[in-house]
């Protein structure tokens, strides 16, 4: 079994969506992760049939399902919108894909399928009311088993869970990964967190402007992301870019460094919780700058730093601190867990040994 | 965690509810009392002998009668003339509710040569006076044996009706998500069945909002209906234009009438109360 799409190209009006897009998915959970408008959702759409590709083909089990209509095609669609039936009730909303689907189903045998289903996403006991009744939570659960009572060869999960409070997300995605780990169906779970890539741990496509940037594992695309744009589709919070030019200015023991380390000029890239306020060691690259904001999340505190030339990083520190704006401070960067880019083009030019 | 979840949403606001007025319980009922002179008056009227309403005036009736209701319901003239405005009132909206009903999806989810045009163009059949339809109707209804059949007055309703039905119930399909067809689409619907069985249900309150205005706008309606009648066909507004008799006016099955011709819109209004503030909401007129 393999969803396979080739050379996928979309333009509307002289704007393009989808650039060449390639990429093979095998059963299981394949994370497509990007910023919003990568192109995610346009994707989706065409593996699903609801558009037509200018270009390109898209493949299920060997066949070519581009001339199939989409009410033909085996396949199942989870918008972060939480869409059901509003006039049926939930049970009536699992067991529709199954009661106009082409081979007939017995009554028990929809009854014992949407049981099943229902007790896989917790909602058995919501199954006689109707949508409107329930949470968001609840009324994704809802859209998610409907779309797992049909079986379809492809499930395509469009930011499923986008629209749901931080706690409900997070306990939402560990039921998904449950369910679809023994589920024999090609499932692409689009979104635009970071984390939600890493934490799936799956077969992950980073997208950026509708092209598909890097293909891999997500912990691989995490640690040696191929340019700028995976890099940031695959940091939260978001990467520090610091062009070598300022550092130099800024730091003389960062300018000699990095002059004497990789030479010329290129974009340094550093994640949040690898700058310290306390000199590690020798190693340590030190950078002087300006507190502007600190927000504590509780378990820790971000602080935005000015560096001068409008250029700001972030560094992550643990514990609530508090921090005085507009006081300055020295932070050391952890030399092993630095990035380089090349500032034409944000290729990576070279990436840690090891992930911190 | 997104770090921007620690920032404090929903910061203090001003209460959104509307500051309660004094005694606006008493000027309610005040309004309502000046509203309803004109309709308690009519009711009054019709259960007063007719010499009474001309002789003297009074409140409260000192004598009552119920001759203008036996007559309205035995006489063929009246009750044949009530018959038919209700037949071509309710033909007419189920003809417009479902003629519109998929141009309304058309206009709301696909475009198309000239939507835009043509939806104005809809609208532009009701800016146009009854009466400069008249002719043609009158002219092509002979000629097709439509005239005096509460059919033909049914169709010919439908010139304003269809417009206003397909207005409203676009307002109402547009606020249904586009999603929802997709996702009916990939469940595996053809576009009739879901149309049938899942959107339907759906708009029900718009469909509801739309056949009450379709109704009243057909029951009310009197220059085609009596241009396009004569006989078999007289709507009850032509009835009620023609009762002066050799005895003169008979005041008392007169307001009878209108008291008749307003239980109709009672009861649609009764039947659609509690779609209606959700369907203005909706849709838009």
């Amino acid at each position: 079994m393999s969803l396979i799409a080739k050379n996928i190209s979309l333009t509307h009006n002289g704007e393009t969506f989808l650039d060449d897009v390639s990429f093979t998915a095998a059963p299981g959970i394949t994370v497509l992760v990007g910023p919003t408008l990568s192109g995610k959702t346009t994707l989706m759409r065409v593996l699903a049939g609801l558009i037509k590709p200018e270009s390109g083909s898209v493949t299920v089990n060997g066949v070519d399902v581009g001339a199939i209509s989409v009410k033909d095609r085996s396949v199942s669609f989870v918008y972060q919108q939480f869409i059901n039936y509003p006039s049926l009730s939930v049970f009536d909303n699992i067991a529709s894909p199954l009661r106009v689907q082409k081979e007939k189903l017995s009554k028990e045998a929809i009854a014992d399928r949407v049981n099943e289903v229902a007790k896989m996403l917790r909602i058995t006991e919501l199954l006689d009311r109707k949508p409107s009744a329930l949470s968001g939570g609840q009324q994704q659960r809802v859209a998610i088993a409907r779309s797992l009572a049909r079986r379809s060869d492809v499930v395509l999960l469009d930011e499923p869970l986008a629209n749901l409070d931080f706690k409900l997300r997070e306990q939402l995605r560990d039921e998904l990964q449950r369910i679809f780990a023994d589920a024999n169906m090609m499932v692409i779970y689009s979104t635009a967190e970071p984390l939600e890539a890493l934490d799936m741990a799956s077969h992950t496509i980073v997208m950026n402007e509708g092209r598909v940037e890097q293909d891999g594992e997500a912990l691989d695309l995490y640690a040696r992301p191929k340019n700028i744009p995976v890099a940031q589709a695959m940091s939260d919070p978001p990467l520090n870019l610091i062009s070598s030019t300022l550092a130099t200015a800024n730091s003389e023991s960062l300018g000699s460094v990095l002059r004497d380390k990789f030479g010329g000029a290129f974009t340094l890239g550093i994640r949040p919780h690898n700058i310290a306020l306390k000199s590690q060691g020798a190693q340590d690259i030190a950078l002087n700058g300006k507190v502007r904001i600190a927000e504590i999340t509780g378990s820790s505190t971000y602080v935005h730093l000015d560096l001068g030339d409008s250029e700001t990083i972030v560094l992550e520190v643990e514990g609530a601190q508090r921090f005085d704006i507009g006081s300055a401070m020295t932070v050391y960067l952890d030399r092993s867990a630095i990035y380089g880019f090349d500032p034409k083009g944000g290729l990576t030019l070279f990436a840690p040994a090891a992930v911190r | 965690m997104s770090k921007s979840q620690t920032l404090v949403k929903g910061a203090f606001s001003p209460q959104k509810k509307k500051r309660s007025l004094p005694w606006s319980g008493t000027i309610f009922w005040l309004v309502i009392a000046i509203w309803m002179v004109p309709v308690v008056w009519l009711i009054l009227m019709s259960v007063r002998p007719s010499v009474d309403i001309l002789s003297n005036f009074e409140v409260i009736p000192s004598r009552f009668t119920f001759d203008g209701y036996r007559d309205f319901i035995l006489k063929d003239m009246w009750y044949k003339a009530y018959l038919n405005s209700l037949t071509y009132s309710t033909l007419n909206t189920i003809f417009s509710v479902t003629l519109a009903l998929p141009a309304a999806y058309a206009f709301s989810r696909f475009s198309f040569t000239g939507d835009k045009h043509l939806f104005f163009w809809l609208l532009t059949n009701r800016m146009a006076p009854a009466a400069v339809f008249l002719l043609p109707f009158y002219n092509m209804y002979n000629a097709v044996g439509l005239f005096d059949k509460t059919l033909g007055v049914a169709i010919a309703h439908m010139l304003f009706n269809v417009p206003l039905a397909v207005w409203i119930l676009e307002g109402f399909i547009s606020g249904i998500p586009r999603q929802v067809d997709e996702t009916a689409a990939i469940d595996g619907y053809s576009l009739p069945k879901f149309f049938i069985k899942i959107f339907l249900p759906m708009i029900r309150s718009g469909i509801g909002v739309t056949a009450f205005f379709c109704f009243m706008f057909s029951w009310v309606e009197l220059l085609i209906a009596r241009t396009i009648t004569s006989t078999d066909a007289k709507p009850i507004s032509a009835a009620m234009t023609r009762t002066v008799s050799s005895a003169g006016t008979d005041w008392t099955l007169l307001s009878t009438a209108g008291v008749m011709t307003i239980i109709p819109g009672v009861l649609a209004i009764w039947f659609v109360r509690k779609y209606i503030a959700k369907g203005f909401a909706l849709g838009r007129v």
